[in-house]
């Protein structure tokens, strides 16, 4: 049942993330989002993706995010939504319905993760199994931080080629 | 030998941590340091070559990374293809600003894709797919113009929907095999001669959206032809040349050819979709009048010709298919550069509005022929012999109606880039372009040297296919 909530709980808060017109509330509602999957992965028992999700995406991300959209509040205020109102909900719908379709096959006929996989403590999958991973999240934190940089950057002014 | 594949992998990262440092000392630091960047890693693949044999292993950092003939093609085809757009960017990337940050993001996108390229690892595989694409958004973006950053965020969200396809995927691989590596999963997935689980064939699906989105295959187009015209022309080539073959076609060929077990209904999934690609990106290109989009069209059109070659279950068709990823990336680069050479004189992608440009820029306009030669399969020109290879892989595999269409489609493509080529390089120039000038000299150095390579692959096929296409053709037949 708690599950459910939290599974219920967290389609709602996406969906809030992509329909408030107010970047914060977006914010917080990504927090959430965030905050509500570290639940379910505690749930199911992966307490470190858990503490993981609660504290780099609910709470350092958000925290960036918050500071960005302090630092740009007064540009971006417009209101740019042309969607028809009956849209999202419909979309919502009809992907509330796939949901639970999936679900319930997925309930019947998935199998039990293989014995043994992924067994070993945290430090060694983290250090030895999944090393090129964290190579590949070093170089992912350039990405974010060149790219934010690239994109904050003033814009050169129109000048004639030579 | 082993060494250079670590060097390959981190060449790249190192120079975009120095070039801060380069930028403050002035452009040329950061020109020189993003060359040697560039540059480095397709010298240590080069040198590769010879030395593959079986294959190689590498450890870095306690990671495990490996080099077979298939990695080798690609990695080839990236670090070439990379190496000339650094080259031209030194140049174009003047009248955007942000030299360094574009040169960083530029070698970030190239260490995603070459780690992707040598990592033995599915979930390693995604990650390094993550790398390349953000620096990949960031970078159509980066002219900060509306249609740039309009583009940006389309190919954000469908690549988001992709990679959360291909995540699914992963997920029910692991949950089937309880190992994400290459070698492991083959062993532990492979045939027993029964039913493929209904789990493997949900997993076949979603990598064949998820990856196909990637590769931007029809149905699954709808971002490329925005992000693709509207980035910085040496983006452009990249993303056409390099990003959808690295992160959809090789990631396709790795999972379909070594990983999941024999799927007989994913050769006739490739053989519709590919047939729909070709014809339908040729057809869609013909109707354009923005040059760089008229050749984003023409890339799902030759995908479309790759995808074909996978599916055909054939050796010929497997190289034909292969081959054509290499040529496909040497001509279409070369092209994007050019029409990005047209956009930085006369700033504009009208091709209505121009004409008449071969006199005023004689070096871009020559190239041009060589890249519209090259793509319509003209010989000796490179992308005759791919073509080839799949069309006679078709006949072979008793597929007589596909092999025909196969020649319409090469006929129609010569058929609408010569009108492009008449259009923009021949016939009167327009009185507005009088004054106009050739390319500077690092951007008609890239485009001289993705033409020449043009025209050697062609003359030399045999040479090339020999070395490293029907080595890695011959992996996948074997299931390795």
């Amino acid at each position: 049942m708690l599950l459910w909530v939290l599974l219920g709980l967290l389609v709602l808060l996406t969906v809030g993330a992509c329909v408030f017109r107010d970047l914060l509330y977006v914010a917080v509602s990504l927090a959430l989002v965030s905050a509500v999957l570290a639940g379910i992965l505690f749930h199911y028992g992966a307490n470190i993706a858990g503490v993981f999700e609660l504290s780099v995406c609910a709470g350092l991300i958000t925290v960036l995010f918050v500071s960005t959209v302090g630092m740009t509040k007064d540009s971006d205020q417009g209101d740019e939504t042309r969607m028809g109102r009956g849209f999202i909900p419909l979309v919502l719908l009809v992907f509330i319905g796939l949901d639970v379709l999936i679900l319930r096959w997925l309930g019947s006929a998935l199998p039990s993760i293989v014995p043994g996989a992924g067994s070993g403590s945290f430090q060694n999958v983290f250090w030895n199994l999944r090393s090129a991973d964290i190579l590949g999240q070093v170089v992912l934190i350039l990405a974010g931080v060149f790219g934010i940089s690239a994109l904050f950057r003033l814009k050169v002014k129109e000048k004639k080629h030579e | 030998m082993e060494s250079y594949i670590g060097w390959i992998l981190l060449v790249p990262p190192i120079a975009v941590l120095l070039m801060p440092w380069a930028s403050r000392l002035g452009g040329w630091a950061a020109n020189t340091l993003a060359i040697v960047a560039a540059g480095l890693p397709l010298v240590f693949t080069l040198r590769l070559i010879p030395a593959l044999g079986g294959g190689l292993t590498y450890e870095l950092f306690g990671a495990h990374f490996a080099l077979d003939s298939v990695s080798l093609l690609f990695l080839v085809v990236v670090n070439a293809v990379a190496f000339a757009c650094m080259v031209y960017a030194t140049s174009y990337v003047a009248h955007l600003g942000g030299r360094g940050k574009f040169f960083a993001l530029l070698l970030i996108m190239v260490f995603g894709l070459n780690a992707m390229l040598l990592t033995r690892d599915l979930f390693s595989l995604y990650l390094f797919l993550e790398v390349a694409s953000i620096a990949s958004y960031v970078l159509v973006a980066f002219g900060l113009e509306q249609d740039g950053i309009e583009s940006a965020v389309k190919y954000l969200l469908l690549s988001a929907v992709a990679t959360s396809l291909v995540l699914v995927g992963i997920l029910l691989v692991y949950m089937t095999a309880g190992t994400l590596e290459f070698a492991a999963l083959g062993a532990a997935l492979a045939g027993t001669g029964g039913p493929v689980p209904g789990l493997l064939l949900l997993a076949a699906a979603l990598f064949i959206a998820g990856f196909g989105l990637k590769a931007a295959v029809m149905p699954f187009h709808a971002w490329l032809p925005d992000a693709h015209p509207s980035a910085p022309a040496p983006i452009s080539a990249m993303l056409s040349g390099v990003v959808i073959k690295v992160a959809g076609i090789y990631a396709l060929v790795r999972i379909f050819f070594g990983i999941l077990p024999e799927i007989g209904e994913v050769r006739t999934v490739f053989l519709i979709l590919g047939t729909l690609s070709m014809i339908a990106g040729a057809v869609l290109a013909y109707f354009q009048s923005d040059f760089k989009r008229m050749l984003a069209y023409s890339s799902i059109s030759q995908i479309g010709y790759i995808l074909i070659g996978l599916g055909l279950g054939n050796l010929l068709g497997l190289v034909g298919a292969l081959f054509h990823v290499f040529n496909h990336a040497l001509f279409k680069s070369l092209l994007f550069l050019n029409s990005g050479a047209v956009q930085y004189r006369l700033g504009t992608r009208d091709i209505e509005q121009m004409g008449g440009l071969e006199t005023r820029m004689p070096v871009t306009g020559a190239t041009s022929v060589f890249g519209t030669l090259s793509i319509a399969g003209v010989p000796p020109f490179n992308g005759f012999w791919s073509k080839l290879f799949i069309i006679m892989g078709a006949l072979a595999a008793g597929q007589t109606a596909i092999a025909t269409l196969a020649i319409l489609v090469s006929l129609f493509t010569l058929g609408y880039f010569l009108i492009i080529q008449r259009k923009v390089f021949f016939g009167h120039l327009n009185e507005k372009w009088r004054d106009i000038r050739e390319a500077p000299a690092a951007m008609s150095l890239a485009v001289i040297l993705l033409a020449a390579a043009c025209l050697l692959t062609g003359v030399f096929f045999h040479s090339v296919t020999r070395g490293i296409v029907e080595p890695a053709a011959v992996i996948l037949m074997g299931g390795n």
